[in-house]
């Protein structure tokens, strides 16, 4: 299944910190940790818990009467996977403003090109710099 | 009355839209054929300026009909509806004059452009919703260093960009440090930092959000062209910290490092190429600056705006619009 990262809220974000930290979850115990605070109820916990499961980003078993969350990915993966989607994105077909990238995601410049370029700077720089040219 | 003063205010400002789109390609036709811009904060001016060209050239032909009457109604000029005369049948003041009868096609005209224009708006907010909806959770995930004030993102591919419209925010991966020496990553520092400092992002959107009103490819040349110069704003702003080659050898080696990464699976409608581009300006020697030629536009630009409130050309379009009448 693939996993869902495109639109993550604030408390989706909370409880993957929580499973990160916590492990294998029940919503009883997270609603304690994470719920009470922001003074939101246990089933919007338990909502939020089912989003993620939906979205591909937890897996979930029963045990007895409640379900025990899993993260399916860790922090590094679920950063790996919003990175590729985000490059993806910048890369579509139509143009990308909400971000500026140092070098274009999808600049086709060719191996030719920079070969060519590289000669041309340290040519440059040989000649600003005689005495590294010779050594 | 009131709706014949609307169809005669959609007429004026469609009028002026297609005259500016006119103005804009074929400034851009020429520019593409026969000059070479080396100014990048020039080009980018430019390319600015010929975006808003319809917006512009909308706003001062609807100056030029009721520019008159709105600034008597401040009292800044004489009322002239008196001394006005019978030399042409319409009278375009909407204190004392007449509205212009004319057919459904100006509805449908503005319909169709309106529709056009909120058309690629849904679109571009519908994608930066996206990318800001997925920046905004990857800054949740990354660590921030206050020193250099950059958001490091724990990452295994390269990459290094500035996302946002009014706090613009650099983001830059953990491969990419270990990738780059501690001069390179400077230099991508200060780069990023400039894009952030003049919000490029803001400047994009403004491009994009004016695009439903030129041609596809007027749009496409002009947008490449400002995103192209500032790049090249950026690195020269790279190369006031540190040495010009310098900047050059790591766009290549950023370069590199990135056509090792997986590929995107769309390739990008514009931009293609910068790197050749930027780095040969990196080899020139630094630009001129174009101050001068910024002075003489906002000069052209004023001039502009006073003629089209100008009772002649007032009265030309009255002669105008009444031959329509």
């Amino acid at each position: 299944m693939k996993a869902d990262v495109s639109n993550l809220g604030d408390l989706e974000m909370a409880v993957l910190e929580y499973v990160w930290q916590n492990g294998p979850s029940d919503i009883k115990e997270a609603h304690k940790q994470i719920g009470v605070e922001r003074g939101i109820t246990h089933n919007t916990v338990q909502s939020t818990f089912k989003r993620l499961w939906k979205k591909g980003l937890l897996t979930r078993s029963k045990q007895s009467h409640a379900h025990i969350y899993t993260a399916r990915v860790d922090r590094c993966q679920l950063t790996e996977l919003m990175v590729g989607q985000l490059v993806e994105q910048v890369a579509g077909h139509e143009p990308e403003v909400a971000i500026e990238a140092f070098v274009n995601f999808a600049d086709n410049a060719g191996d030719e090109t920079f070969a060519a370029l590289e000669e041309l700077v340290a040519a440059r720089r040989r000649s600003q710099n005689p005495k590294q040219g010779k050594s | 009355m009131i709706l014949g003063w609307l169809k005669l205010t959609l007429l004026l400002a469609m009028s002026g839209v297609l005259l500016g789109m006119l103005v804009s390609a074929i400034v851009s036709v020429f520019w593409k054929a026969h000059i070479k811009i080396d100014d990048p904060a020039l080009k980018a001016k430019l390319a600015l300026l010929l975006s808003s060209m319809p917006l512009l050239s909308g706003g001062l032909l609807l100056a030029g009909a009721f520019g008159p009457s709105v600034l008597h109604l401040f009292g800044v000029v004489a009322d002239h509806c008196g001394s006005h005369g019978d030399h042409h049948p319409f009278h375009l003041c909407f204190l004392h004059g007449n509205s212009i009868e004319l057919g459904y096609w100006v509805w449908i005209g503005s319909a169709l452009l309106s529709a056009r224009v909120l058309l690629h708006w849904s679109k571009v907010w519908r994608k930066t919703a996206k990318t800001r909806g997925l920046s905004q959770t990857l800054l949740r995930l990354s660590n921030h260093d206050e020193q250099d004030n950059v958001w490091y993102i724990e990452s295994a591919r390269a990459f290094a960009f500035t996302i946002g419209f009014l706090s613009p925010r650099v983001c830059i991966s953990t491969q990419l440090v270990k990738e780059l020496d501690a001069e390179q990553l400077q230099v991508v520092i200060a780069h990023e930092h400039q894009h952030a400092r003049s919000r490029d992002g803001l400047r994009l959107l403004l491009i994009e959000l004016f695009a439903p009103l030129l041609l596809p490819q007027t749009h496409q040349f002009l947008a490449a062209e400002f995103e192209l110069s500032r790049e090249q704003l950026c690195d020269e702003a790279a190369a006031e910290t540190k040495d010009r080659l310098l900047v050059a050898e790591t766009i290549l080696a950023f370069g590199r490092l990135q056509k090792k990464e997986p590929q995107p699976s769309f390739a990008l409608a514009f931009g293609q190429c910068e790197i050749e581009e930027r780095v040969h300006s990196l080899l020139e020697h630094p630009p001129r600056a174009g101050a001068r030629y910024v002075f003489i536009s906002a000069l052209l630009g004023a001039s502009l705006l006073f003629l089209s409130t100008h009772t002649h050309i007032h009265h030309a379009m009255e002669a105008l619009l009444g031959n329509l009448h």
